[in-house]
């Protein structure tokens, strides 16, 4: 990656000739030092993702294991939907009114997504919290957040290359004829994709830090991914839920980590709605921000580090 | 010459929840659970100077880690006024810890599967040190440190005082205007312990960076600090030169008796005990620290004749003790 190494050494030299040139008092100086912090924290965080993805070459073997796992757990539902379909009796040749085809490049996507967004921050930032480590996070003049976002974007860049792409592949090669996509719907796929991803960070960082609060946040963890596993469509769609229960689960935000971004690609839909759409994820997504923001400020103020 | 560092009745305190054995107890707690208050800072007030190498001691609990965090921003006080570098350390602590390097002697900030460099690298993007400043650092620290062959090794296959001198010589790379090192010596032998108090004396002597440093190891407090305070029970006990530490704990004595081969040392040993003398038993020798004021030539008169007598004594001397032996016999 040439050019983007390229662009990333001239924000930092671009950051060192105005960190030089920033202690002057004036608008003007001001304007500099601002676009120069904003430069150098841009630059921190692209070495951070790129350090992230270089910790995951270290262990080639977790790599292809992982890679194992999701066409096993896809295999499930894909022959589940089969069963459903040849013995649905009233459903027919479709499941509820959803077709076979359509079922399987539903569940195609969202094990894609899930793949690249499900990374375990929370575990991660509690296992900071556990052993105190969050201490040298915290002597970093990255915000705590930011750092781990600035992973979750490099691994989720990873974990696209890694997993994402080779398992689209093999399931184009396996399941190709049922998996339908309409290449122009993509285009309003990927910003839903970009929300999907930063929501996916923050539940899973507000999971994280839980145990600044708890110690412990395995059982809040572990039953919250059910809970989004369930209320995101990652295990069934929200449209075959009852009604009753999809009015619910679509009041809550999840449904923008799978079910939204994929109904994109599946169901016609108006501009306007696509974009009414995405405000409200976005609104969702800046709303989950700026609660981890004042938990997290909260969180430290209370929180105790023991030991050395 | 301005501290640097400005403590006034600086304090914490931590609320820790009781457990106390038995089923019951445990059911309890959940409905009403048992909390005590415990002051790991009591109100303590101290300044130091710009340049300085300030050594925090104590024994275990004394407040020094406590002391350590408040002084780098990663915990907020209780109450106090602390201003580090004119900052308040919690409140601006994205902006303070830019100035400041910290080492936690038990945690590591190198990358554990990628090598050094690789986490000199990412220290150089997080803190915006430019390339070459980073490149010229590095080449001082890389000779200041010996860590030649380490930089491209991965951290998990050095040793702990190979790791404690990446760890310090990373977070210089920022060259920061205060330099914190809580317990950097844990765990290090010998040879390293001193590799790296002359290393931090080094730097100290060149770029003029003050430096607080807790350690149990006392010798390399007195042997590097300018500065000592002794905390005992979150209150500061000795505030002054390593000197003035000796000097003002100098009417201490170290007794020390050579006996033959042979010779019952364990009973010596209970009998000096016996007297209220604090010994420690080194091969043939026993070393036992008095408080020489109290009439010190008649006790060593007295402790002499009985060695001699019930323990075939072979030779005796008074020294002046180390720091470390003055604080040992305080805190026993």
């Amino acid at each position: 990656m040439p050019t983007v190494r390229a662009f990333f050494a001239k924000v930092g030299a671009g950051f060192a000739k105005e960190n030089a040139t920033t202690l002057e008092p004036g608008a003007s100086a001001r304007f500099n030092r601002i676009g120069g912090r904003s430069r150098q924290a841009l630059f921190a965080r692209y070495m951070v993702g790129r350090t992230a993805i270089k910790e995951t070459l270290c262990y080639p073997a977790d790599v292809v294991i992982e890679f194992v796992s999701y066409p096993l757990a896809f295999m499930g539902y894909f022959f589940f939907v089969l069963a459903m379909a040849a013995h649905g009796g009233a459903i027919g040749g479709d499941a509820a009114g959803a077709s076979v085809s359509a079922l399987i490049t539903y569940f195609s996507i969202a094990w894609m997504l899930r793949m690249i967004v499900d990374q375990g921050v929370d575990g991660d930032v509690a296992a900071e919290v556990q052993s105190g480590d969050v201490a040298l996070a915290l002597v970093r003049p990255l915000p705590l957040a930011g750092f781990f976002f600035a992973r979750f974007v490099g691994l989720g860049l990873a974990r696209l290359v890694y997993y994402g792409v080779p398992a689209w592949l093999l399931l184009m090669l396996l399941f190709g004829d049922e998996i339908r996509v309409e290449p122009a719907r993509l285009i309003w796929f990927l910003p839903y994709a970009v929300i999907a991803f930063r929501m996916a960070f923050e539940i899973q960082f507000a999971i994280g830090l839980v145990s600044f609060f708890t110690f412990v946040n395995q059982q809040v963890s572990w039953s919250f991914d059910m809970l989004v596993r369930l209320a995101s469509g990652l295990i069934v769609p929200l449209s075959l839920f009852p009604p009753v229960v999809a009015l619910w689960l679509e009041a809550l935000p999840f449904q923008y980590i799978y079910y939204r971004p994929i109904q994109v690609l599946l169901e016609p839909a108006t501009p306007s709605a696509l974009l009414s759409g995405l405000a409200i994820g976005a609104a969702w997504t800046l709303a989950l921000h700026l609660a981890n923001r004042g938990v997290l400020a909260l969180a430290l103020r209370r929180h105790v580090i023991y030991g050395s | 010459m301005a501290p640097v560092i400005q403590a006034e009745t600086l304090r914490k305190t931590y609320r820790i929840r009781q457990q106390r054995p038995g089923l019951g107890h445990a059911l309890r707690a959940l409905v009403r659970p048992d909390w005590i208050e415990r002051a790991a800072l009591d109100g303590i007030s101290f300044n130091i100077e710009q340049g300085a190498i300030a050594g925090l001691m104590g024994a275990n609990g004394a407040g020094k880690s406590t002391l350590i965090k408040l002084l780098v921003g990663i915990m907020p006080r209780d109450g106090g006024t602390l201003t580090v570098a004119g900052l308040d350390p919690f409140r601006q602590r994205r902006h303070y810890v830019q100035r400041i390097g910290v080492v936690f002697g038990q945690r590591s900030n190198l990358l554990w599967d990628l090598s050094v460099v690789e986490s000199f690298e990412l220290h150089r993007a997080v803190f915006g040190v430019t390339r070459a400043d980073y490149e010229r650092r590095l080449a001082e620290l890389t000779e200041l440190f010996e860590l030649g062959e380490l930089l491209h090794q991965p951290a998990r296959t050095l040793s702990l005082g190979q790791t404690m001198r990446c760890a310090v010589a990373q977070v210089l790379l920022q060259q920061p205007d205060i330099l914190f090192l809580d317990e950097p010596t844990i765990g290090l032998d010998v040879v390293s312990v001193e590799r790296l108090g002359q290393a931090l004396k080094r730097l100290n002597a060149a770029f003029d960076t003050t430096i607080v440093i807790t350690s149990h190891d006392l010798a390399v407090i007195e042997d590097i600090c300018t500065q000592v305070i002794l905390l005992e029970d979150g209150r500061i006990l000795f505030d002054g030169t390593a000197h003035a530490a000796v000097e003002r704990y100098g009417r201490y004595r170290r007794l020390r008796f050579v006996f033959p081969p042979g010779a019952d040392i364990e009973a010596a040993a209970t009998f000096l005990q016996g007297r209220g003398v604090a010994v420690t038993i080194d091969g043939p020798e026993l070393c036992g620290v008095v408080d020489a004021e109290a009439g010190m030539v008649g006790i060593c008169a007295a402790l002499v004749d009985e060695m001699t007598r019930r323990h075939a004594l072979a030779e005796f001397f008074v020294e002046k003790p180390s720091l470390k032996e003055v604080i040992l016999h305080a805190y026993r």
